[in-house]
Formats: C-alpha cells, sequence, structure tokens
C-alpha cells in the first residue's frame, strides 16, 4: 500500500507537508481536513510505509495439500510447471480500536503557548488515527460523555468508509464540560468494549491516580490492549505564571489565592509525582503512556502509537 | 406619562438601567482570576472565600446610574406631559369637498376649495381637521394627522374633476374618519352644490351618524342653466351595399328654451351641425343621425352642443367609437325557417355569417367532421331533433373540446337524442304545455350581458314573449336565465371545459313560441349567439374616475395594456391572470387601449361624464341629512373631552433648553466615568 497517491496528498504542497507547522494546523477549517494534514505530513516523511505487511497481499507458494481450498491453487503455474502449488496471502489483521475521548472541563485548558486546547488537541489526534487505521483497514469505534451528562455515546467499530465521516460529526459535536468523568468513562468502556480490542485513551488524566487505576486495571483484566495519550499543556508541566492571582479550578469552580512564585516549586514537586505514579501504573499494566503536549508536535504521538501497532498481531 | 407594565419601553428602560449595575458587579467578580486545569496541585494554597455580590466602587457606581438616568430623561423630555405639549382637541372636523362635476357650474368648487383653504389657515390647535374629496371613489386627501401646512398644499393641488360621486358614501367616508378622531365635538361640513340626485340617492338610507354635527350648503337658486349630450349610441347598418352608420345622442337642457346648435363628427369629418329648437321639447330628447363609413375602418366621433346660457361646459361633448366590422361565422343546423331568416345574409350582415345547412345538407353532414379549422364557425347552432344524426352529434362535441360556442334549441326528443343530452348533462324530461294555453316569462337574470339591452323599452318587452310548448330540463351544472310562469327553466348557461353550451327548451319555430315574430327576436338571438362565443366582449363604455377590469383575450401574449389618447400615453396597467385594473382617466374622450407595446388598438375606450351631474337642479338637503343623524343617546357634552398629547417635531423638541442640558449633563458624567476609570487603571 502507498500512501503519495492518495487525493488528499494533492490538497497539500510539499513544503506544507514537509514538517508540522501550529500555524498551518489552526487555519485548516474543519476536522476532516486537519486529521488528514496531520497524517499525510507524517507520513510524507517516512521513507517506508508504515502499513508494509498488514495489507492483504501475495506472500509465497506451498505445495498443495489435499485438503486445500481449490480457490487457492494457482493455475497459471500448474499449466507451466505441472505442480500443483498455492498461493500464501497475509491476511488482514482486523484489529478493532476504540478511542476514549475525555471531555471533562479540565480539557478545555489552552495555555499561553499552546496551539490549541487540550481537547483540541485530543480530537484532532483522534481524528488522525482514526483515518489512519481506517486506511489500513482496521475497524475503529469512539467512545465519549457528550454534553456534560453522564451518558456515554458509544459508536461500534467499523471498517467501512463512512465511518471516518461518523466519527468525526460525533468528534465536532463534543464540547469538554463538567467534572472529573474519566473513570466513569472507563467504566462505561469495560461495560461497552467486549471483544479483545485495542483501546486509546486520549485524556489528561487530570484525576487521582487510585480512582482510574482500578478501571484501567479492569480493562486490562478483560484483555484489551491499552494505548494512553496523556495530553498536557506546558503550564500544566512548568507552571511559568509570575503575578499573584486568583486561580479557578476548570471542573469544579474552587478558587484559590495563588503566589505562583511561592508556589511553583511546591506545585511542580507534586505534579511530578502525579507523573511518576501515572508512569508507573501504566508500566505495571503494559499500557504504552505516551505525553501529547499542547505546545508540541502531535506527530510524535503518531510515531508512537504506530509502533505500538506493529507489536499487535 | 402613563406607564404600563406590558409596555415593551419600560423594559428597555429597566435593561438600560440594570446594565450597568450588572456589568460593575461582574467585572469585580472576573478581574484577576486565572482559570487553571491542574489546580489539585496548589490545593494546599488558601481557598477564596465567595461573598455575597455587593457594589465595590459605590461613587463609580452612582455616577454611571447619575449618567445614564440623565441620558434617558433627556431623551423621554421631550414626551413629559406638560402645558406646552398638552392640548385640548375641541372640536374634530371633517370637510367633504364636492368635486363632481356639477360643482365646476359657475365656478363653484374653485370657491369652495379656496373656503377650504382659510378653513384650513385659520384653524387653530383645538380643531383637528380632515378633508374628503368626494369623487367616484370619496378619498381622505388631509388626515387629521397633516400638519397645516401640508394640508393646505394637498387641497391647493387638487384640480375639478369630471366625475360623479355620491353623498352617502362621503358621509360615510367622513363619519369612520370621526370614528378615530379624538375632539369632543365632531362635525361634517359639506361644501358640495347639493345636486338634488345626489340627496335622492341616498333617501331611505338607516340613519348611521351619531352625535355628529353637520353643516350643509344653503341653496341659492333651485336650479341652473345647462346643455349637454349624453350616452352616444352607434351602430352599422348594411342596406344592400351600403354600410351605414346609425347613430343616437341624448341631448339634455335645462333652464333655458334657447336654439344651441348640436355638432356630429366622425373620424376627424364634420358630419352635422344643425341648430335645435327646444321650445316647447322635453328636458332630453333622442337625437339621431345615418351617413354612411367604411365598414372596414375604426369609427371615431364626438357630438357637441353649444348654446348660451350654459354654465356647465364639461358635459357639452360625448364621444363614441365603432371597431370594424368582423362578422363572425355560425354554423346553422337547424330547419327552423325563422332562425335561417335572421341568419341570412340580408338581416346578419356584418355581424355574422351564417353558413345555413340544408336539409340536403343535412343528408351529407359528415363533410361538416372535415372542415379545416380555419373556417371553422365559432358558433354552432343546432336543433334537438338533428341530434338523431350521428355527424351531427360529433359536430357538437368537436365545437366543445375545440372551445367553440353551441347554442341548442331543444325542440323535439327523440330516444337518440335524450341520450346525447344526458351525455351532455342534461336531463331532458317530459314535453310541458302550460294549462292556459301559453306561458310568459316569470322571471329574467336581467344581470346577464343577453339581457342587457332589454332593460328599457327601446329593444322591445320581452315580457310579452309566449311559450306554447317546452321540454322539462334538468340541467344541473348550467345557470338557468329564464323561467316559465310554472317554475321550469326555459334558457340555460352552461360553461363546458373549453366552449359553452347554451340550451333553449323550446325551438324557434311558432308551434313553440311567438317569439321569432316579436321585435325582440333579433336582437335577443344577436346576444345569445355572442353569449354563445367564448370570447370575452368587453364594455368600452365608461365614465370618469371609474375603476375598470380589463379581461384581456386568451391569445395576446402582452404583460400591461397602455392607453393613450391622442396625443400622448395615459396609462399603464400590469395583466394579472389576464386582468388589467385601472382607474379610467378623469378627462373625457377616447383613449385607445393598446396591449403591450404593440401599436394596433385593441379597443377604445369611450370615456363620458355621467348624465345625472348635467342635471343643475339644487335642493335643501337638510331633509335627507337628517334621516342619516341618529338621535343622541345622551348629552355630548357629558362626554369627556380627551386629552391629547400632540405629536411634537424635531424641531420643537430640539427648541427646549433643558432637553440639550440634561443631554449635556449625561455625556458629561459619563466622559467622567470613562476619565475616572482610565486614571484608576493608569495611576503614572
Amino acid at each position: 500500500m502507498t500512501t503519495g497517491d492518495s487525493p488528499t496528498s494533492a490538497v497539500f504542497s510539499a513544503s506544507l507537508l514537509r514538517r508540522f507547522d501550529p500555524n498551518v494546523l489552526s487555519a485548516l477549517g474543519g476536522l476532516d481536513l486537519k486529521a488528514r494534514y496531520l497524517v499525510e505530513g507524517f507520513l510524507s516523511g517516512r521513507h517506508q510505509s508504515p502499513f508494509h505487511g498488514f495489507s492483504v497481499e501475495f506472500s509465497e507458494y506451498r505445495d498443495y495439500l489435499p485438503g486445500d481450498d481449490l480457490r487457492h491453487l494457482d493455475w497459471n503455474l500448474y499449466a507451466r510447471s505441472d505442480r500443483l502449488c498455492i498461493r500464501k496471502y497475509t491476511q488482514e489483521t482486523n484489529v478493532r480500536f476504540h478511542m476514549i475521548c475525555d471531555t471533562s472541563a479540565s480539557m478545555a485548558y489552552r495555555g499561553s503557548a499552546a496551539w490549541g486546547t487540550k481537547f483540541q488537541v485530543a480530537r484532532i489526534l483522534a481524528a488522525a488515527l482514526t483515518w489512519l487505521l481506517l486506511r489500513q483497514n482496521d475497524a475503529v469505534g469512539l467512545l465519549s460523555l457528550g454534553g456534560g451528562d453522564e451518558v456515554p455515546e458509544f459508536i461500534r467499530p467499523s471498517q467501512k468508509p463512512s465511518q471516518f465521516g461518523l466519527l468525526l460529526r460525533q468528534l465536532e459535536r463534543l464540547h469538554p464540560a463538567g467534572g472529573a468523568r474519566l473513570s466513569a468513562l472507563l467504566g462505561h468502556a469495560t461495560r461497552l468494549i467486549h471483544r479483545r480490542s485495542m483501546v486509546v485513551f486520549l485524556s489528561d488524566l487530570l484525576e487521582p491516580a487510585q480512582s482510574i487505576a482500578t478501571a484501567f486495571e479492569h480493562l486490562r483484566f478483560l484483555g484489551h490492549e491499552c494505548m494512553i495519550l496523556q495530553i498536557l499543556d506546558r503550564d500544566e508541566i512548568e507552571f511559568p505564571f509570575s503575578d499573584g492571582n486568583v486561580f479557578e479550578d476548570l471542573e469544579t469552580g474552587s478558587r484559590r489565592f495563588v503566589a505562583p512564585r511561592a508556589a511553583r516549586e511546591r506545585y511542580l514537586q507534586r505534579f511530578q509525582a502525579f507523573m511518576e505514579e501515572q508512569r508507573e501504573l501504566f508500566q505495571r499494566l503494559e499500557m504504552p503512556h505516551c505525553v501529547v503536549r499542547t505546545d508540541g508536535d502531535p506527530q510524535q504521538a503518531l510515531a508512537r502509537f504506530l509502533s505500538e501497532r506493529k507489536r499487535l498481531p | 406619562m402613563s406607564f404600563a407594565f406590558y409596555y415593551p419601553l419600560i423594559w428597555l428602560g429597566a435593561a438600560a438601567v440594570a446594565a450597568p449595575i450588572w456589568l460593575h458587579l461582574r467585572r469585580r467578580i472576573d478581574s484577576n482570576v486565572v482559570r487553571f486545569s491542574a489546580l489539585q496541585f496548589l490545593d494546599d494554597q488558601p481557598a477564596v472565600r465567595r461573598r455575597s455580590l455587593s457594589p465595590r466602587d459605590l461613587p463609580l457606581l452612582l455616577l454611571r446610574i447619575a449618567g445614564l438616568l440623565l441620558l434617558v430623561a433627556a431623551f423621554a423630555w421631550p414626551y413629559r406631559p406638560d402645558v406646552e405639549t398638552e392640548v385640548l382637541i375641541e372640536e374634530s372636523r371633517v370637510t367633504i369637498l364636492d368635486n363632481t362635476l356639477s360643482h365646476q357650474a359657475e365656478g363653484k368648487f374653485e370657491e369652495a376649495r379656496a373656503l377650504l383653504l382659510e378653513e384650513l389657515k385659520g384653524a387653530g390647535r383645538t380643531a383637528q381637521i380632515a378633508v374628503v374629496e368626494l369623487t367616484a371613489l370619496p378619498r381622505v386627501v388631509v388626515g387629521f394627522g397633516d400638519r397645516p401646512e401640508e394640508a393646505a398644499d394637498k387641497v391647493r393641488a387638487l384640480r375639478p374633476s369630471h366625475q360623479r360621486g355620491s353623498y352617502l358614501a362621503a358621509f360615510r367616508t367622513a363619519d369612520g374618519l370621526l370614528d378615530q378622531s379624538l375632539g369632543r365635538k365632531k362635525r361634517i361640513i359639506l361644501l358640495g352644490d347639493s345636486q338634488t340626485n345626489q340627496w335622492n340617492e341616498g333617501l331611505h338610507i338607516p340613519p348611521f351618524l351619531e352625535r355628529i354635527e353637520l353643516t350643509l350648503p344653503t341653496v341659492t337658486a333651485p336650479g341652473a342653466a345647462n346643455f349637454a349630450v349624453h350616452e352616444p349610441s352607434v351602430r352599422r347598418v348594411f342596406l344592400g351595399e351600403q354600410a351605414i352608420v346609425e347613430a343616437s345622442v341624448r341631448l339634455f337642457h335645462l333652464g333655458t328654451t334657447t336654439s344651441p346648435t348640436v355638432t356630429l363628427s366622425a373620424n376627424g369629418n364634420e358630419i352635422v351641425r344643425r341648430e335645435v329648437d327646444l321650445t316647447g321639447q322635453p328636458e332630453v330628447m333622442t337625437l339621431s343621425a345615418q351617413w354612411e363609413a367604411d365598414p372596414n375602418q375604426w369609427l371615431r366621433g364626438e357630438v357637441r352642443v353649444d348654446g348660451k346660457p350654459d354654465t356647465l361646459e364639461g358635459d357639452n361633448r360625448a364621444f363614441f367609437s365603432l371597431p370594424p366590422v368582423r362578422e363572425i361565422k355560425v354554423d346553422l343546423l337547424a330547419r327552423s325557417p325563422f332562425l335561417q331568416t335572421a341568419l341570412s345574409p340580408e338581416i346578419a350582415r356584418g355581424r355574422w355569417k351564417a353558413r345555413v345547412l340544408s336539409l340536403e345538407d343535412l343528408k351529407t353532414v359528415e363533410n361538416l367532421k372535415t372542415v379545416p379549422p380555419d373556417d371553422e364557425a365559432d358558433v354552432l347552432c343546432i336543433e334537438s331533433q338533428l341530434l338523431e344524426t350521428a355527424p351531427a352529434r360529433d359536430r357538437v362535441l368537436h365545437c366543445l373540446n375545440q372551445g367553440k360556442g353551441v347554442v341548442l334549441w331543444v325542440n323535439r326528443i327523440t330516444t337518440v337524442a335524450k341520450g346525447f343530452l344526458r351525455e351532455l348533462g342534461i336531463d331532458a324530461q317530459e314535453e310541458v304545455t302550460p294549462a292556459a294555453g301559453a306561458s310568459g316569462f316569470r322571471y329574467i337574470f336581467s344581470e346577464h350581458p343577453v339581457f342587457h339591452p332589454f332593460r328599457s323599452a327601446d329593444s322591445g318587452d320581452l315580457m310579452e314573449i309566449r311559450v306554447h310548448k317546452y321540454r322539462r330540463l334538468k340541467v344541473p351544472e348550467a345557470v338557468p336565465l329564464v323561467f316559465s310562469e310554472a317554475g321550469d327553466a326555459l334558457l340555460f348557461e352552461q360553461p363546458k371545459s373549453k366552449g359553452k353550451l347554451l340550451i333553449a327548451a323550446f325551438g324557434m319555430n311558432r308551434d313553440d313560441t311567438n317569439w321569432p315574430i316579436h321585435p325582440t327576436f333579433i336582437p335577443f338571438l344577436d346576444r345569445w349567439l355572442h353569449a354563445a362565443r367564448t370570447e370575452i366582449v368587453m364594455p368600452t363604455a365608461y365614465q370618469p374616475g371609474e375603476v375598470c377590469v380589463w379581461n384581456v383575450p386568451p391569445d395576446v401574449a402582452a404583460s400591461e395594456i397602455v392607453l393613450r389618447d391622442a396625443e400622448r400615453e395615459v396609462l399603464r396597467a400590469p395583466l394579472e391572470e389576464g386582468r388589467a385594473r385601472f382607474t379610467v382617466p378623469d378627462a373625457p374622450g377616447l383613449y385607445a387601449l393598446h396591449y403591450g407595446e404593440s401599436t394596433e388598438i385593441g379597443r377604445f375606450l369611450e370615456v363620458n361624464p355621467a348624465p345625472d351631474e348635467s342635471w343643475l337642479t339644487y335642493t335643501a338637503p337638510e331633509t335627507t341629512a337628517e334621516t342619516w343623524c341618529r338621535p343622541a343617546a345622551n348629552d355630548p357634552a357629558a362626554s369627556s373631552a380627551e386629552t391629547v398629547k400632540m405629536d411634537l417635531a424635531p424641531s420643537e423638541i430640539l427648541r427646549q433648553k433643558l432637553w440639550w442640558w440634561l443631554l449635556l449633563a449625561g455625556l458629561a458624567a459619563l466622559l467622567t466615568e470613562t476619565g475616572w476609570l482610565a486614571l484608576r487603571k493608569d495611576p503614572a
């Protein structure tokens, strides 16, 4: 399978695709274009197709054995060489992917250096991954909590080309609202995802690790492969504030007087500890964990994702 | 000024006052707040206690409110009720200015107009004045809300018209206006000539004016001398090879016995000029003339009367026109010798070109099926006894399907004919012989165009017709036009899908009726055949100012009609669904009607003044006018006077000095607030 022949590649010039540019991404209208821009840009930088071996293609010959399906017999070869050979193919993997997108209010945060809110980054990544996966005949679905309520909105995985549009429409309808809801989302995931699948989480995970650990363990216990794309803002990682201000929590609305200079060191300590705790959890559960910064290049996340994808059957 | 909570402006005002307070409080809350997503790592920082919302910068808030209130007050000031802006409307007055033709006599219209202008000029602020112009359709020229200068301009712009109007309609319009007026006293002033026939039109009208005073004109003379010519009538007559035009006109004279000169001219040529001695003559007399004229040309002419003394000149001319002759084709499948004779070329020339088929022709009637379209008759006239033959039946159906007219005389009903009539929606029942041996007409639908000429005795009396024998017909879809004394319908009009079917329940022969030997026979047959045609024949005689709805023939492809007089285009009217609606011009004359930009003349409209306008007899109006007034239920003085706020002109608003001061103070307050805020934000 090649990537250069797709119609969308004509949309973007070579220079445009050379490297990720947040300004270009922001200027593009529609989630569809943004996702394709991200994927095309990512793929054009690779020398080898990432999809090699996944598609339906001829692999080798082997001798015919009684009981083999005659449809796979190579009659041309038989005519030439009087040998009965069976053509072997590399079959489709047909892995089911579930995108789980966190829509808690904290995802609405956008720092001064970011090119989008955490939710926008999550949404674009989800769309890009969906497109990427559908191109290689994987089935993709989506689970989220929409509109500030606790009712899950679940799109079952499918390989159909129309699935991309369906997921895009759903992603465009979502908006961050409400309090912490990742644990609720994980609970829905364990209930709704029955067959062994690969689950991709797009969240900032800014919830106490112990509250979500059980849910992740449950998912792992059910045999699902999980991948965590943790989306964080530079402000959350570095706490660059300097002026004394009132800080209001996006999810709970609680306010605190904060002297940033004085509180910075303590904040960073606690944040690092939190991240360490998360890393340990995902290491223990063998879940690939990738931090995506809202001021960084999301293509790194794609690269990490693909390397994990190769690991799967 | 009164306030009500359902009045939208009060809510707008409340929102305007509440907005700065809300903004003030909101700004205090939202300032210096960072909304952050990872506050869980700062939970060791002191929490902010929520306090109830309270004003902070009280002086700033007060200044904002003061500024706004001043601005609101400034804009509301001109509408504050006070002595300057309120007046008491003592009287509402509607003046009816008679602008009919008769009021032009002796320059009375100009006098009345001048009087009205004086009245408008002298009206104080305590009187509301409206003006209704009495024309064909009374119209409000000046409303109660108009400024005196505008009102005077509008009245000054009125020109004498040639129209005929109704006092009653004008009084009703005035009454409607007074219903909406505010004055304690309501009055209608008539500035008119008090023409007798105008008042007579309003006799026996139930009272409709309530608590309204009337000021009516005083009549100084019972009448005025006048000559007029009315109702010109022209038609073409063929005598052998001679094409003759017969014209008649009514000469009217009042209050004089001198000998006026009557001049008849047509197509630019003077046909006759004659002095008419009126000694011992009635007030209305008919003058006739005959002359030869080319039947293939339009005939345009006028009759003029000149004489002294004549107080009204606007009615001294009457205009007429005649289109070129176009003979209409009719197929006659009838054995009636009366029908055959009536439609023979000797009698019907110039109107009908009949193809009368004899008995021999009927034997080969199949040939009629192959008549070329151009040679097809517009009307088929057939007797029911001939429906025995299949080609005749086919012909009837063919004509109806082709949009032609069929005139059917049911003189005999056979089994075959009965079946065919049922197919046409006619249930033919038994033959009826009236008990008295003959039946007259009990009811005639006189509004139908066929019977229009018979409204006057000149064309003969249809009530003299006797029917000895007829067939009882039930035609559910048809309009019955004439009923026998027994109540059976005798003549029907049945519009079919395309063509038109006219049915008579008797035949035109002596066994059935005496009509063929009655003077109305030929005129009736002519109208009856015309009525069968699907072509729309529009009347062309109109009065000035009359509203005309002109039906355009279906084959005309135009989007509008154009009316032109001898020199210029007078009006254009758009066509909607094949009709144009327009008001006939005010000036009498001949107007050529064109379809679109076509130079071909469609018709001539003859616009002549109403004959009633020439009757310059005047009467004291009190008797009639009093019958229009309802007796007062209670004392008008007891009704409360209504205090009305006058609409203030912008110039009057701007003249109020306090308004300006309030506006300036409001702006100054808001400016101070802005400066204060700027200083506080940037102390440097």
